[in-house]
């Protein structure tokens, strides 16, 4: 079953004469099935915000159509189970994170007690615990990116759509939001992602689309996309210089092509991480 | 139950939204201010009618303010809402546009009544200064109850900074609402203080009450036009918004005049009449009316009737309207 289904969706832009101005998205069909992680790439301007804004309804398409969890975006029962978080996190500045997720609760009809359960593990969640507290004003451009993170998923919803999720996070964030992602997901959750960082969209999505000048240009499972079949690797552990040696003297006999031999990296992120949990372990009393 | 507790929260934020903005409190604070100095210009040059043009001073200062007010109130939370991307933020929610819209209308109602209410009892204290009471010794300005005004603006100033610092309320939040609590409490001491006997009178109120129902129409005629330009910020600018607010005053209050000079079609006035923000009924002029009942309930059916069609519009406006 599908999450997201669009039929020749299109959006133009039209000036103040009624002229068109920008034609956003051209006739767009895409279906992301239900439990999936999902990613949306494309260039400045390609149309990945238009889309997602039409989906979650706050833009009407011009053309075409779009059904969002079996309904119309702007369905009150479709809202119920949608999560969204802008490209512009839209805060109250006043308000503390802790009283922006009160709000957001009420919103769905989550009160009192339970209202309080959720922000507190949502907190939690997305590393919010000590500024609580604090005025959303204070918060750093990546305090606000991952306290819109926890208001996207205050009411646990099926269907969870992020415009550029890790902008502006640092790297121990950026893991956060995927390794949430990569959770909800197991959960049967369906998770949609736009995002410039491309390594990130490749860590976590079985399947992207990429959008050019409003048109869908590429897609399918990330996996497929991506394999070399004219390629073979084999991995192995410790092995002597002198054994590899004879190992690609016995690969050019067998196949009649020579062998590469070299040692795997770690992605940048990992080793990042690994240093500042060895940091924090040694600086802690 | 969750439509109304999603309309009272969010009416709230975009009271408490409207209370942090420093240019509220600044014209809530200048009007006070200005009120309560009216009758420095009118005591000695106007004699007896002294009174009367406080009481006419404030109210207008009230009207004015008032329609700056609405006008800026309006124009920053839609172009606020848009901008920071809290409306999208929460009509990805399942919070209808209209909800949204009213629960805003019913933020800056709330503000206004608040504003509008200081108004009134700086109005009343002023025309109280303005007062002749020593008939014997000649005009004078009743500098205790001068005193009292200046004091309770004062003392919000002061115990809005106290809040501020102690991180209780910022001080734009502190002064808005303390302004009406300490002018009621002045209002009722100098209207309970018999300056003659120089006491406290408990039974005998002598505040003219006659100015806090002018001061109520007027109000009303400021929610009128509250939901005109919430409605109308959606298309214009805040400068448009206020320049289309004072232009509306103006037609309004020479509609009646203009439309029996130039216009003879008894039905097309009535017609024009009715679409045209009708000012002057909301203004009760000094000298009183014949029937003060039937006038109030005539102008309070007049602003709902016209409040509710322009929040329909506005309704329809935000419905459709896209959240770029």
């Amino acid at each position: 079953m599908n999450a997201i289904e669009t039929n020749q969706l299109t959006k133009h832009f039209r000036d103040f004469w009624g002229r068109i101005h920008v034609t956003a998205v051209r006739d767009l069909n895409l279906q992301v099935t239900t439990g999936s992680l999902f990613g949306l790439l494309g260039p400045n301007g390609s149309g990945k915000t238009t889309t997602l804004k039409m989906l979650t309804g706050l833009l009407h398409p011009t053309g075409g159509s779009v059904r969002v969890l079996g309904g119309a975006p702007r369905d009150r029962a479709t809202r119920q189970r949608l999560g969204y978080l802008p490209e512009t996190t839209g805060m109250y500045p006043y308000l503390s994170a802790r009283d922006m997720l009160h709000f957001h609760a009420g919103l769905f009809g989550i009160a009192g007690d339970d209202a309080r359960r959720k922000a507190d593990a949502l907190l939690e969640t997305v590393g919010l615990v000590q500024a609580a507290n604090r005025p959303v004003g204070e918060f750093s451009q990546g305090m606000t990116r991952r306290l819109g993170l926890a208001l996207a998923l205050i009411n646990d919803p099926e269907l969870l759509i992020l415009d550029e999720p890790t902008a502006g996070l640092d790297p121990s964030g950026c893991r956060l939001v995927k390794e949430l992602l990569r959770e909800r997901a197991a959960r049967g959750k369906t998770v949609i992602i736009s995002s410039h960082l491309l390594a990130d969209i490749e860590d976590i999505c079985e399947a992207v689309c990429i959008l050019h000048d409003g048109q869908l240009i590429a897609g399918g499972p990330l996996r497929e996309m991506l394999e070399q079949r004219e390629q073979t690797r084999f991995t192995a552990t410790d092995i002597s210089p002198e054994h590899q040696a004879a190992l690609q003297d016995a690969f050019r006999q067998i196949t009649g092509q020579p062998a590469t031999i070299d040692y795997p990296r770690l992605k940048l992120e990992t080793f990042f991480d690994q240093a500042v949990r060895t940091a924090q372990d040694t600086t802690q009393p | 139950m969750r439509l109304p507790s999603s309309f009272i929260n969010l009416s709230l934020i975009h009271v408490r939204s409207l209370m942090r903005n420093p240019v509220c409190m600044l014209i809530a604070v200048t009007v006070a201010v200005f009120t309560l100095m009216l009758p420095l210009a009118f005591a000695h040059t106007f004699g007896d009618s002294a009174t009367r043009l406080a009481r006419d001073g404030g109210l207008a200062f009230q009207l004015v303010a008032g329609i700056a007010f609405a006008a800026y109130a309006a124009c920053a939370l839609t172009g606020r809402g848009r901008q920071s991307g809290t409306d999208a933020m929460i009509l990805v929610k399942p919070v209808s546009p209209s909800l949204l819209f009213m629960a805003r209308y019913a933020g800056m109602m709330l503000v206004l009544l608040l504003f509008s209410a200081t108004c009134a009892l700086t109005t009343l204290l002023a025309q109280r200064i303005a007062e002749t009471f020593t008939p014997g010794t000649g005009l004078r300005l009743d500098m205790s109850t001068a005193a009292s005004g200046a004091l309770c603006i004062a003392l919000a100033c002061l115990l809005g900074a106290a809040a501020d610092a102690s991180r209780r309320a910022t001080f734009h939040t502190a002064v808005f609402c303390l302004l009406p609590i300490l002018l009621t409490l002045a209002a009722l001491l100098t209207g309970f203080y018999d300056r003659a006997g120089n006491r406290l009178h408990a039974i005998h109120y002598t505040l003219d009450p006659s100015t806090l129902v002018a001061a109520l129409l007027i109000a009303v005629g400021l929610l009128l036009f509250a939901a005109i330009a919430l409605t109308l910020s959606m298309w214009l600018t805040p400068a448009s918004v206020t320049a289309a607010g004072f232009l509306l005053l103006a037609t309004g209050l020479s509609a009646e005049w203009l439309l029996a000079v130039k216009l003879t079609n008894r039905a097309a006035r009535a017609l024009l009449l009715a679409v045209i923000p009708n000012w002057q009924r909301f203004w009760s002029p000094s000298t009183g009316t014949t029937d003060p009942a039937a006038r109030l309930t005539g102008t309070l059916l007049y602003a709902g009737l016209y409040t509710a069609a322009v929040l329909i519009l506005g309704c329809r406006r935000f419905e459709q309207s896209e959240q770029l």
